[in-house]
Order: C-alpha cells, then structure tokens, then sequence
C-alpha cells in the first residue's frame, strides 16, 4: 500500500469524533444572557432591540457552523465506513472512501 | 426609530449591562473561532490524503465555511466594539444629565421626565413681610437657574438619546449581514466537481442546443429550459452570464448574482458546454450550496429564476376535464406551442414514463410542424442521446426516436405521452 493510502477507518473514526466534538462545544458553549440583562438594564433604550436581534441573529448563525461541521463529520464518519467496506474487496481504501465523501 | 430618553433612564440606565452583553458578542466569537480552527485542522488534516476533483472540491468547501466562521467571528468582535463604545458614550451624558437633575431637584426644582425644570416658589425663600419687589426679582433668578438647569439637562438627555440610536444602529450593522439563511456549507457530499479552467465558455461560439448533454444527475429541468431557450434565443444566455476574466463567471439570477469559480464546476459525466456547468453550479449555490439543492424541479421554475419570465404551463390534451383541467384540445396545445416557438420563447415538455423514460423527465420542443394534415412535435432529450429501449417505447407509442436525442411524436400521440407544457409566456 503506498503512502498516499495510508489514512485508516481508525483515522476517519478518529476525525469524526473530533469534530463532533468541537460542534458539542459550540452547541454547550455559546452565551445567550447578556441581552436579557440589557433587557432589564437599560429598559427604554434603542439598544435592547439591537441586542436582542443580534442575540439572535448570533444564534441562527452559530446553528449553522454546528450544522456545516456535523455534515463533515458525518461525512467522515461515513468515510469510514466506505473505507472498511471496500478495504475488506482490497479496493484502493483511500480514494474509495474520499468518493464516498466527496462524490 | 429613535427613542427619546428621558430623566428615568438618566437615573435607572445601567450601561454596565452592556459591557456585559459586548463581553458575551466577544467570547462567543472566540469561541466560534477556537472550535472551527480545531475542526477545521482535523479535517484539513483528512484533506491532505485525498486526490483529484474529490479534494478540490472538499478543500474549496473548507474554503467556504472558513471564511464564514470569519465572517461570523468579524461579527461579533464589531459588535462588541460597538457595544462597549456605546456604553462610554451614553454614560458620558447619562453622567451628565443625572448631576443636573440631582442638583436641580436637592435645590427644590422639579425636573420633568422630558428634562424642563420647573423653579420652586420665590415665596419659600423670602421672608413674609419682604418686599413684593424683592419676590419678584427673587423669583426671577429662579426661574433663569431653571432655564440653565433645563438646558443642560435636555442636552445631556439629547446626547444619550443619540449614543444609545448610534449605539444600536452600529450592533444591527456589525450582525447584518449574518441575518437570514448564511449557513455556510458543508462537505460537499452530493457530487463531483471538475476543472474546466481550459474550456471555452460557449464551445460552438454562441449557446446551443448541442451543448445539452446531461449525465448522471437529476437536473433535467433545468437542462430542458437551458436547451430550449439556446434554441429559441440565445442572447438571453449571453446576457446570463458575465466573464469576469479571472476564471470566475457571475450568474445574473433574477433576485441576486452568484459568482462561480470554473476550476469546480458540476461533473455531470457527460460533456456539457461550459456555460450550462456554470448555470448548474450557480444556481446549487443559489439555492444553499449543495448540488442536491437542483436535483429535481420544473422548467418553468428555472425559466422564472434565471431570466425573470412569466410563464405557463398546460396540460396538452386536457378537453376532457373541465373542471380541474386547462381546457385545451391538442390542437390548441399545438397552436400554443406554435405560437411560443415563432415568437422565440422557449417551450419543455415533461413525460408521463411509460415511452422507456421514467415519468417527469423533461424534453426541450424544438420544433412543431403539420405535415399531410397531421400535426407533429419535435423534441430533443437533455441526455443528447435515446436507448434501444425509449427508441422501442417512443415507437409502440407511434412517434420515433433517434440515438442523438430526437423524438418526433404527432399531436394526439404526444398527448398521451407528454402530461405537462412548461414555456415562456413573456420574457418580461
């Protein structure tokens, strides 16, 4: 097997799991308070509606990163699983499971 | 909308609230920043093993979200600037406006919400049996230390009314471009891309038919409403798309342009021209980034979105049904298809499946013509090509098909066939 090949199912397991890990941190570790507190704070003032729409705002747009980063380590995940299957065929591992990512 | 603040929020105000919340904007970027760097190394590290078209789209799929998470991260560190400048300044005044109200008030002077001030009775400081004059000018100086009073403090309630709307002005502005559906994208799972960096964007000079030529992927409708408007009038085409001479073509979609790059652009399997890759490529990005997004829809659709047509759609013998149907007989249909085609409109027509091609599947009407009294209509099939089995099905159904596309079916047998008449009514 050359070098080029020499990425393991363990490896793509390995990223997956990473990744998803980082999405549990972006999930868990995301503040939402503070406009509440701007709420209270500063009743009356323009700046409530702006942090409570930015609050928002920040929310949908962390959702979607958690969501694009889920898709990559499904995406590995899945790669692994490709790469075991075909590996058991002695296909080329690599670029089998790249195609099942990718293609 | 400005809000105008009064003596309640100079006294109540707490800006310590937003420095907390420009606190929070930061650590949530930060935290966006730190989690997408170590998921972006983990899989940039993945991307390092991979080959060909597959990691180059995989890679410019990095691309993307990477400079999203920018994007986002930018947003935040704007807004908690924003945030914290605002807090200055509104407690710069809000400082201000509250000394004028507690001094005017511990001296007896009532101070309005909107800031006038209004001076106690000259009679509460003079002496019973004081002179009236005295009273008077007394009171007089009251009420110009009233005056003084009001003026600075309406200034000051004017300043915070300003910092606060410039305050909220400048947090909306930082988030907005992050408003509405910025999911950026994902690996790009559904299909292959490819290089056509070398290829000339029209290859027979100007768009044409001849550059239909669908592969692997479930964008027929598209490909039937590029076709068919290639044929009828090809300048809407050329006027589609713009060369932005760098390798990057703008598609100039009906509600926006979406800019492509041709060193990824969808891999049908098939030839295609270059110029129908970038329209497929363009309009996945346009509806979310993934080339699923296109996989599926109606010409009429694609005709709507791309150049801004009106347009109808009938079914081509539907004289039966007068209650759900569009009224017509085939000789209508016929007539209305003969109509579009003189006046260069373009016109698909979408198969029931039972002529060797599954039902759905949409084929650009090139021509209609009578012959002997008989009234035919000519199409040609996305795929530029038909199997001994839709040669066979086109055949039983009484029309003929060739292996370079063509199907020719007259009217009452096309009828049959064909449940779906998609075309433009007005370009405008």
């Amino acid at each position: 097997m050359s070098n080029a090949f020499q990425v393991e199912s363990g490896q793509l397991r390995s990223a997956a799991e990473s990744v998803e890990g980082c999405c549990r941190q972006l999930g868990s570790g995301r503040k939402a308070e503070a406009a509440a507190a701007v709420s209270s704070g500063l009743a009356g003032f323009a700046v409530v509606g702006a942090c409570e729409s930015a609050t928002e705002v920040s929310g949908t747009a962390f959702e979607g990163v958690v969501e694009s980063w889920r898709a990559w380590s499904d995406a590995a995940a899945s790669g692994a699983t490709g790469y075991e299957l075909r590996d058991a065929s002695n296909e080329s591992v690599l670029r089998t499971a790249g195609a099942d990512v990718i293609a | 909308m400005t809000t105008a603040l009064g003596k309640s929020h100079a006294l109540q105000g707490d800006v310590g609230a937003l420095r907390a919340q420009a606190e929070e904007f930061r650590a949530n970027g930060k935290l966006i920043q730190d989690e997408s760097g170590n998921a972006s190394r983990v899989v940039s590290d993945l991307l390092t093993s991979w080959f060909g078209d597959a990691a180059a789209a995989a890679a410019d799929s990095m691309s993307r979200t990477e400079q999203q998470v920018r994007t986002i991260f930018d947003a935040h560190s704007e807004a908690a600037d924003a945030a914290d400048a605002g807090a200055n300044g509104i407690e710069g005044y809000q400082l201000l406006a509250r000394q004028g109200i507690l001094a005017a008030e511990s001296e007896d002077f009532t101070v309005a919400e909107d800031g006038s001030v209004t001076a106690p009775s000259a009679l509460l400081y003079v002496q019973g049996d004081a002179d009236p004059a005295q009273v008077v000018a007394a009171q007089h100086a009251l009420d110009e230390k009233a005056r003084q009073y009001e003026a600075s403090i309406k200034q000051n309630l004017a300043g915070m009314t300003d910092a606060d709307a410039e305050t909220a002005l400048a947090i909306n502005s930082a988030f907005e471009g992050l408003a509405g559906d910025r999911n950026p994208d994902g690996p790009p799972s559904d299909h292959k891309t490819e290089d056509r960096s070398g290829d000339p964007l029209y290859p027979n000079g100007d768009p044409s038919l001849s550059d239909i030529n669908q592969g692997d992927f479930g964008d027929c409708w598209l490909l039937a409403a590029l076709g068919s408007t290639a044929l009828t009038d090809p300048q809407k085409i050329k006027d589609l798309i713009t060369d932005n001479g760098d390798g990057t073509y703008t598609v100039h979609f009906e509600d926006g342009d979406v800019t492509v790059n041709d060193d990824a652009l969808l891999d049908q399997g098939d030839d295609q021209g270059k110029w129908v890759a970038v329209i497929e490529t363009a309009y996945a990005e346009r509806e979310g980034g993934t080339f699923d997004e296109i996989d599926g829809g109606t010409s009429d659709e694609a005709y709507e979105d791309l150049f801004g047509a009106d347009t109808g759609s009938f079914d081509p013998d539907s004289s039966g049904d007068w209650i759900f149907g569009d009224n017509k007989s085939p000789g209508d249909s016929y007539n209305e298809m003969r109509e579009a085609l003189d006046d260069g409109r373009p016109v698909t027509a979408s198969v029931n499946g039972r002529i060797g091609i599954d039902g759905g599947h949409a084929l650009i009407v090139t021509n209609v013509y009578e012959r002997d009294g008989v009234q035919y209509v000519e199409m040609m099939n996305p795929w530029a090509s038909n199997s001994d089995d839709i040669i066979k099905g086109v055949e039983a159904a009484g029309g003929e098909a060739y292996p370079d596309g063509r199907v020719v079916m007259n009217m009452d047998d096309f009828s049959e066939e064909f449940y779906k008449v998609r075309y433009v009514e007005d370009w405008d």
